[in-house]
Order: C-alpha cells, then structure tokens, then sequence
C-alpha cells in the first residue's frame, strides 16, 4: 500500500504554502518540509475538515485557535489514512457515495415531510393543550388589553350609559350561571362598519355595532356573548397564539430563516388582531355557550335566532368578518337547535323592563 | 488597452486592469451534494424541534466555503453550532426586551413613545448586527490557515447610518449613492486578511449620474433598468476594491445579472422550491467566474492576525434579517 502522499502545508502563522511530502505511519502523519525538517502529527490530534466530497481534497488540521493545515490532493490519501487509523480505533470521515447517499436523501426528505405534516396536525395543538394552562391569567389580560386599543379605538366607541348598563347586566347573568373564572368580563361596543363580535384573551370582548343593531332581542345578544365568554374562558385564543407561534418558529428554522422569529413578533400581533379559531374551538364555544344561555334561564331560542339572521345577511351580503372563521352557519343552526332540545330549558326573561330596539341603536 | 463593459448605461471604463497574471475565484460544489446537506438538515432540524438549525448552518457553510477556491486553496469555515446556538441566544435577549418595552408601553397606552422606542432600538441595533456579522463570519473564514477579520466599530457605523438615512430623506433619496459608496468603503477598509487590509477608494459622485439615469429610466423600463445599475455598482465597488496592492475586477453584466435571476427564479418556481440548492449553486458559481484580482500580490508573506468575536451579531443579524454583504 502506497505511504507517502504529496500535499500542502501551512504552518497557521502565514500564508506560505508548503509543498510537502506525507507519509502515514501506524501512530501519526509524519510531515517532510521543503527544508528537510519533519514534523510528527499523532492521529488523535488531528481534525478533519475537509474532504468528505467528491472534489474536495483533503485538509487536516491540528491545533485549536488558528490550527496548521495539511492538504491531500490525491483521492487515494483518505481511503489508506482511514485503513491505517481504523486499526488505532481512530476514525476520519470517508468519502460520501453517491447511490448510497441518495437513497438516504429520499428517505430523509419523505420522514421529513411526513414529520412536518404530523407535527402541524397532531404535535402543535398537542403543544398548545399542553402550554395554555401554564400562562398565568394576569398575562392573558395584559396581552388582551395591548389589542383593545387597535380593536376598539376610543373615539369610536359607544360610550352611552344605558347601553352599556345593559350590556353589562346581560354579561353579569350569564357570568353569574357559569362556573367561577379569573377572566374580569368586560365588553367594548366600537362604531365600525364591520359585522363583528371579538374575545381577545383575558376578558375584554369587542363587539362590533351593527353586529349589536342587528339583534332583536336581549336574547340574541346574550347568544352572542356567552360564545365570546367561553371563548375566554376556554383560552381560546391563547391556544391559538401558542398554535400559531411555534408553526411560525419551526417553519422559520426548517426554511434556514430565523427572521421568521423575527416575524413571529409579526404573526403574534396578526392572531391577536383577527382572534380567528380553529373549527374545533368555534364548535366548542358554541356547545358551551349555549350551555351557559340555558344554566343563566335563558331562553336558548335567542341564540339561534341570531344565526338565522346571520344567515340571511351571508344570502345577500359579501362581509366576511364573522363569517369567514366561523364554521357553515346551516350547521351550526342544526347543531344548536339539537343541543337545546336535549336539556329541557324553563326560560326567565332577560331585560323584561327594557326597550330592547331603543337600546340597542343607542351609541353616543 | 482598457476594458469596456457594455451595458445599457452606456460604457464604463472598468479600472484598469494590471497585466499580471489574474487571481481566480472558482466554485466546485454541486447541487446534488447541497440538496443532500438541505435534506438532512432539514431533517435533523424537524427531529430536534429546530435545535440543530445551529449545527445545519455550520454543516451548510463548510460545505459552501471548501468548495471555493482562490488561486488555487479551498476557503474554511471554522464557526461551530455551539457559538451560534449561544449567540442566537443572546440575539433574542436584545430582541426580546426590545418587544417587551414596546409592548409594555402599549400597555399603559403610550403608543407613540412604544412606536419610537421600537424604532429607535431597531436602528441601534442594526450597525452592531451588521458589524456583529461581519466580524463573526470573516474571523471564522480561512484562506491557507489564515484567519480573514473586521475591524470596524459601532459608533462610526451607527452614525454612518444615522446621518445616510437623515441625508436620503432630506434629498428625496437622490443621496443614495453616495450613502452606499459610504458604506461600501466603511465595510471594505476595515476588513482584513491576515495582517493585510483591503482598501477602498471609490466614491458615490462617480455613480451619480448612472444613478439619476436609472431613476429617469425606471418607468419606461418597467424597473428593470435597476438590474443594470446593480451590476454596474457591483464592478465599480470591486473595481475600487484592492488588497496588498492588487486590484479586484468584476466582470458581472446586466443581462448576466438578469438571465442568472430569470432561470434560478422559474427553476425554483417550477421545481416547488426544491431546485433552491442548484439555484445557490448557480449564483456562486456566477460570482466567483466573475471576480478576479489583478496585479503584483506576494501571497505568502501574509501573517496571521486572528481576531476574537462572538457569534450573537451574526445570528441578530439573522434575526433582524440584515443583509451583511450588499452587491
């Protein structure tokens, strides 16, 4: 077997190139230089950095800060360097094969896409399940209260007195029936053309007038808002920001660009600002809303009303807002009506002493 | 004779070329070899829930680095995952408290104070990634074992930026060039080999009128015609870029520039972004070709000068996504 090798040296400290002979010995490289000096490098000082590719010579290096470098041109160096060292139990990295490099390439590219998909579907609403209930209340309410402003800007909202006491007596019902939470209800009505009803994490609720005018009775209102409670206390969007950030952060890392976590910033404040929910968490706070309207006695009617009219807005109104996230309004009228006749409801009236159509247009 | 490069600007001398023999760049790599170092990143990535991005960046620049050769000797890459990953991590810290100021004072509703922290942060932090990057990167690059360096500080490059931006806006950006030829002679004299260093010595009046062409020319040429001044810019930088006394020659060309562009972006679009390794490896091997370095170089007497630097800028860099070496 052929031991000495033509190559390079550098010695780290300039930039001189060295031509130099090699020769492998049982424990080390022994190295002769132009200048009939020779310098010994024992196998298990020496790193290799390059050479695992087909066109790349090999270069060696020994010494840490600002190593000496050996270069081997000739593909036969490595295979009789690695012959040599794996009798001392030293190995050096051989060549990468091509067929067989390939085979493993589209192994790892279908695990990978398989990984991927199970880790969207399966793997990151597992996480949020997993990570909600660990986020302190208090930092729900301050993330919800960093958003009512864009929301509900305060010129624009609907600060007249008698709507709001009645708004709140409505909440206060429908809090009082359900089970105690660290969520402070509190409602926002905001003058905008959208038709729109939002639960930002925490307790604040925006609803969105025409949304308010739209309603015939206290009832219907009362509908809307035990979904956006129970979207509240479900932690709704909380889960959805979990959700969406670590997509976010694993789809920056996989696509080698980690200004996606820069823009995970970005996509924190796009959840928080749409407050859109999965299918599953939409279906969820309509079960348990409808739960709430019938524990606080009211009358469950109410609510399914409200989205018979907003089906008939869908039949000849382009506005997406509240339509777009949620669930086929068809289904979810179906759905609601089965689960009010399951439990037989004996409903006391909500707001009996109150104009309900005056109110509700009231603003300023 | 001097070299004329054609364009639709109109001609250019290129800075006179020596008659010494030219330095070459070349780059060896293969789209296949790099798809192959993608595709098990990209694995060992998902496997790690994003851990080994560190490591697949390191894996990725080795790769990148040996197969580029200058005269003759393959460039090195000696960063590890591990600096990176502690960089990354210090990154976030400055990142991160910069996000919480702003939203706490959103929080006590103070948005404009909250918008001109966050700006202003930015703009703190955007020299020091840059210059952060720069140092991280040349200080782990080796040519012949030894080590490349940036020298440059941050004040100068915070007030190089501060008073680029001020002058644009006050000129309606017409101050442009001369804030890249700024830059450009900020970012080169301060880089250096060894104990050698690079020196600049253009200036942005020369591009000026080019510049005020492009800008008249943009809407009848749809925009395209920036695709040229690119081009242009990008041989008159290197044109004026010199290192131990020999001179760096750019030969790149507008239509060069456009038809590379062209065919890597339908390559990429076609191919459902899998072709993106043979597209890196097209445009490298398109930079290298044409870039030489000209002129009398005694290449091995250079002596090593190593410089001490911490991966955060390169990976706030990577955060604040600063584009480190521009044309």
């Amino acid at each position: 077997m052929q031991t000495s090798w033509t190559g390079h040296y550098f010695d780290g400290r300039t930039s001189a190139r060295h031509s130099v002979t090699v020769f492998l010995t049982p424990t080390g490289l022994e190295i002769a230089l132009p200048n009939g000096s020779r310098i010994f490098w024992p196998y298990h000082e020496v790193t290799q950095a390059q050479g695992a590719y087909a066109n790349e010579p090999v270069r060696l290096e020994r010494g840490h800060a600002t190593p000496e470098a050996l270069v081997v041109e000739d593909p036969g160096f490595l295979p009789s360097m690695r012959t040599i060292t794996h009798r001392q139990g030293r190995r050096f990295r051989g060549l990468r094969e091509f067929p067989r490099q390939t085979r493993i390439f589209v192994l790892a590219g279908v695990v990978s896409v398989a990984l991927l998909g199970a880790l969207a579907l399966w793997g990151i609403p597992a996480l949020a399940e997993l990570v909600t209930p660990l986020v302190p209340p208090a930092w729900e309410t301050a993330l919800g209260n960093t958003v009512i402003p864009q929301l509900a800007p305060v010129d624009r909202r609907c600060e007249s007195h008698r709507l709001r006491e009645n708004v709140d007596r409505i909440v206060a019902r429908l809090a009082a029936a359900g089970p105690p939470t660290p969520y402070p209800f509190r409602v926002t009505i905001v003058e905008s053309p959208l038709f729109n009803a939002l639960a930002a994490p925490g307790g604040a609720i925006v609803l969105f007038r025409p949304l308010v005018r739209s309603t015939a009775t206290p009832e219907e209102l009362a509908g809307v808002l035990a979904h956006e409670m129970q979207h509240i206390r479900l932690r709704h969007a909380t889960k959805a920001l979990v959700r969406d950030l670590s997509m976010a952060a694993i789809v920056g890392a996989v696509l080698g660009d980690v200004s996606g976590i820069g823009s995970v910033a970005v996509q924190a404040g796009r959840t928080l600002t749409t407050l859109h929910h999965s299918r599953g968490d939409e279906d969820e706070a309509d079960r348990e809303g409808l739960r709430l309207i019938q524990a606080a006695q009211l009358d469950p009617s109410g609510m399914i009303r409200f989205f018979e009219t907003l089906k008939a807005r869908t039949a000849h109104a382009e506005l997406p807002g509240y339509l777009s996230t949620h669930p086929e309004t068809e289904q979810r009228i179906a759905r609601l009506k089965a689960l009010a006749a399951e439990v037989p409801t004996y409903p006391k009236p909500l707001l009996p002493d109150v104009r309900w159509d005056e109110v509700k247009n009231l603003c300023r | 004779m001097q070299a004329v490069v054609r364009s639709p600007l109109g001609s250019m001398p290129a800075a006179s070329p020596a008659s010494a023999t030219p330095y070459r760049l070349s780059f060896h790599g293969s789209g296949g070899e790099l798809f192959g170092i993608f595709i098990l990143n990209l694995l060992k990535t998902i496997l790690t829930l994003a851990v080994y991005y560190f490591w697949a960046k390191v894996r990725t620049r080795q790769y990148l680095w040996g197969q580029t050769d200058f005269a003759g000797d393959r460039f090195g890459f000696h960063g590890t995952g591990k600096e990176l990953l502690l960089g990354y991590l210090k990154a976030v810290v400055a990142v991160g408290a910069l996000v919480l100021i702003q939203m706490s004072l959103n929080l006590v509703e103070q948005q404009i104070l909250a918008v001109l922290v966050f700006w202003g942060g930015l703009i703190a932090l955007w020299p020091l990634a840059l210059i952060g990057a720069l140092r991280y990167r040349l200080s782990r690059t080796s040519w012949r074992g030894i080590r490349f360096s940036f020298r440059g500080e941050y004040q100068p490059m915070l007030w190089l930026l501060v008073r680029g931006v001020l002058l644009m806006a006050l000129t309606l950006g017409l101050y442009y060039p001369f804030y890249q030829a700024n830059l450009r002679r900020f970012l080169i004299e301060h880089s250096g080999f060894g104990s050698t260093r690079f020196t600049f010595d253009g200036n942005g009046k020369e591009l000026f009128g080019k510049f005020i062409l492009s800008v008249l020319l943009t809407i009848p040429t749809l925009g395209f015609i920036w695709v040229w001044y690119t081009a242009l810019q990008r041989r008159y930088n290197w044109g004026h870029t010199s290192v131990a006394g020999a001179r760096f020659h750019s030969t790149v060309t507008g239509w060069g520039l456009f038809g590379l562009t062209l065919v890597n972006l339908l390559m990429i679009v076609f191919s459902l972004g899998l072709a993106l390794p043979w597209a890196t490896v097209r445009t490298l091997r398109y930079d290298c070709t044409n870039l030489v370095l000209q002129g009398p170089l005694d290449l091995d007497s250079i002596t090593q000068q190593a410089q001490a630097a911490t991966p955060a800028g390169e990976e706030l860099a990577d955060l604040l996504d600063v584009d480190v070496l521009p044309g």
